[in-house]
């Protein structure tokens, strides 16, 4: 009677409602979980034929091949180490091209293949099935425990950046390499976003002529906030003192310019920007040359390409 | 076209009246009356109508441990195997070591492939008080998942208890399950000796003639069950698709070198 009476849900749950996928998929965990939980079931009691990797045979697997060598066999051992290896120097020749990330994938699939080949020798059942799911396990280990944290720290140390354009001294096509997580220092090239600005360039009559100038630039920052800068005839002083300090293309600054730094920029002539020349007028040049801190993108260190011209920006 | 066609005017009393009959009618309907509508479609194999009775049936009264039972069985008939074993557990905690529901919980635990689990719920199902045939079926099943030969024996317990021609067209479905196409028909032509004007039983029977590769006895089953219910929707499609499949080029040379 009080069952009756009771407000209790009649109508069961169905795999077209939105918990019906979560269950599908715990059920399939769940099954895992019991398959393993019965092989070693198995193996304790002798049933099964499986006997423990050998020791260091995690670690090993950080670099394909190692672990097959280690054991003898050294055929697959120095395929698989060569192979990797081959790949893993052209992705980095080719970093930041489609080329590179094909070239990557292929390195990682070979990784994949000799970690999964390492886990099936030792396997107790090496079914089909057990393959196709110990590939997805090995593959999703491998990118969570040691492509992930890699690619996540090169996102940030290593930033390829193709040269859309030419900017001297590098060519359209060129590649470099950003790193944004160092700070800002005196003296480091850094890549930068130019402060949005139009110039009338018009000599005389009534028809105006403007620059236009935006965009991501790469030069050498010349001091910090704060410090007071005096550009005369090629040669720099900051706060007084002479520096060795020098922008990209001193050719194009003008003869004399005196900046102080606010806080939060940077003071970074852009002499690398086609057009800036010294015939803009000094004020421009000031407003060119001050950097938001939050535009400084990050150094530019490196230049991956073209292959003639790899090494480092100085 | 008439001119007044479209002009809406107030609905005749007598349809207003109509609909709030109707409407009490429904209301007032006994879990009896849910219960057989289930139990009909559940002969026809109408799996989800069914599903829909005995909640209707559970909505009139909670009480009613066969309907709690027929859901978690039509859930496992329409292959939404974890919702009939959350739903069988759901059932176990209001009606504590009832032998059906259990047997449903070992069912749908043996369809999850949790075997061991099964075993244990289905050895609970059968220590229980009373004898009713579906612990026996769930038994069998468990059985046939696991590979034993005993599974034969289990059945034909639940036979001896239920000698309804469902159970037999039930069994024949759990071995067509798990691709015992041969032990599946065996059971289907008992079924249909037993009850010949019953669709499902021809339908059942066609599925697993289907299963053994003997395409001519499927069409002319499948023709029995258009006979029997010319609107059989799933025995339509079956042979539709025979005849998609025949006008293939692998199906005809696939015909080319079959005897049946």
């Amino acid at each position: 009677m009080v069952l009756a009476a009771s407000d209790l849900d009649v109508n069961p749950p169905r795999a077209r409602d939105r918990g019906g996928a979560f269950r599908r998929i715990s059920l399939y965990i769940h099954s895992i979980g019991r398959r393993l939980m019965e092989d070693l079931h198995l193996i304790r009691g002798g049933q099964l034929d499986w006997k423990a990797p050998p020791p260091g045979f995690l670690w090993r697997n950080i670099i394909p091949g190692l672990s097959h060598l280690q054991v003898g066999q050294r055929l697959k051992g120095w395929s698989y180490l060569t192979s990797f290896l081959v790949f893993v120097v052209f992705s980095l020749l080719y970093l930041g091209t489609a080329s590179g990330s094909i070239f990557l994938g292929v390195a990682f699939s070979i990784h994949s293949t000799a970690a999964l080949d390492c886990v099936m020798q030792l396997a107790p059942r090496t079914s089909m099935l057990n393959r196709i799911g110990a590939s997805f396990v090995v593959s999703a280990l491998l990118f969570g425990v040691l492509y992930f944290p890699v690619i996540f720290a090169m996102s940030h140390v290593a930033i390829p950046r193709e040269m859309e354009e030419a900017s001297y001294p590098f060519k359209a096509g060129d590649v470099v390499l950003v790193n944004s997580w160092r700070s800002p220092q005196p003296g480091q090239i850094v890549l930068y976003e130019l402060p949005n600005a139009n110039q009338d360039i018009t000599n005389y009559g009534h028809r105006h002529t403007y620059l236009q100038f935006y965009g991501d630039r790469i030069d050498r920052i010349i001091a910090a906030p704060g410090q007071k800068v005096v550009w005369d005839d090629q040669t720099l002083k900051i706060d007084g003192k002479s520096s060795g300090l020098q922008p990209m293309k001193p050719d194009a600054m003008p003869q004399r310019l005196e900046v102080t730094v606010p806080a939060d920029h940077y003071l970074i002539f852009p002499t690398t920007t086609p057009l800036m020349d010294e015939k803009l007028p000094l004020e421009f040049w000031e407003k060119m040359s001050l950097i938001p801190a939050g535009s400084v993108r990050g150094a530019v260190y490196f230049q991956t390409r073209p292959f003639s011209r790899i090494g480092s920006v100085k | 076209m008439r001119r007044f066609d479209r002009l809406e005017f107030e609905k005749p009393r007598e349809t207003h009246v109509a609909a709030q009959t109707k409407q009490r009618q429904e209301t007032d309907r006994d879990e009896r009356h849910w219960m057989n509508l289930a139990d009909e479609n559940r002969r026809m194999g109408l799996y989800e109508g069914s599903l829909k009775y005995y909640s209707r049936a559970l909505e009139v009264d909670k009480s009613l441990v066969a309907a709690w039972v027929g859901q978690v069985q039509m859930l496992i008939m329409l292959g939404e195997y974890p919702e009939a074993e959350l739903w069988s557990r759901k059932a176990l905690e209001l009606f504590k070591n009832n032998a059906e529901l259990m047997a449903a919980r070992a069912q749908a635990l043996c369809r999850t492939g949790d075997l061991k689990e099964a075993q244990a719920m289905c050895d609970a199902a059968l220590g229980q008080q009373g004898q009713s045939a579906y612990p026996w079926v769930a038994r069998g099943e468990v059985m046939v998942a696991r590979k034993e030969e005993i599974e034969e024996y289990c059945f034909d317990k639940a036979i001896a208890i239920d000698r309804d021609w469902p159970l037999l067209v039930e069994i024949a479905g759990i071995y067509l399950h798990y691709q015992r196409a041969a032990k599946a028909l065996k059971r289907c032509r008992e079924a249909v000796e037993k009850a010949p004007e019953q669709v499902l039983c021809w339908y059942r029977q066609g599925m697993c003639e289907l299963a053994l590769d003997m395409p001519g006895a499927a069409r002319k089953t499948f023709n029995r069950c258009l006979q029997i219910h010319p609107n059989h929707a799933d025995a339509k499609a079956q042979l539709e698709l025979m005849n998609q499949n025949e006008s293939t080029v692998w199906g005809a040379v696939r015909k080319m070198f079959k005897w049946s």
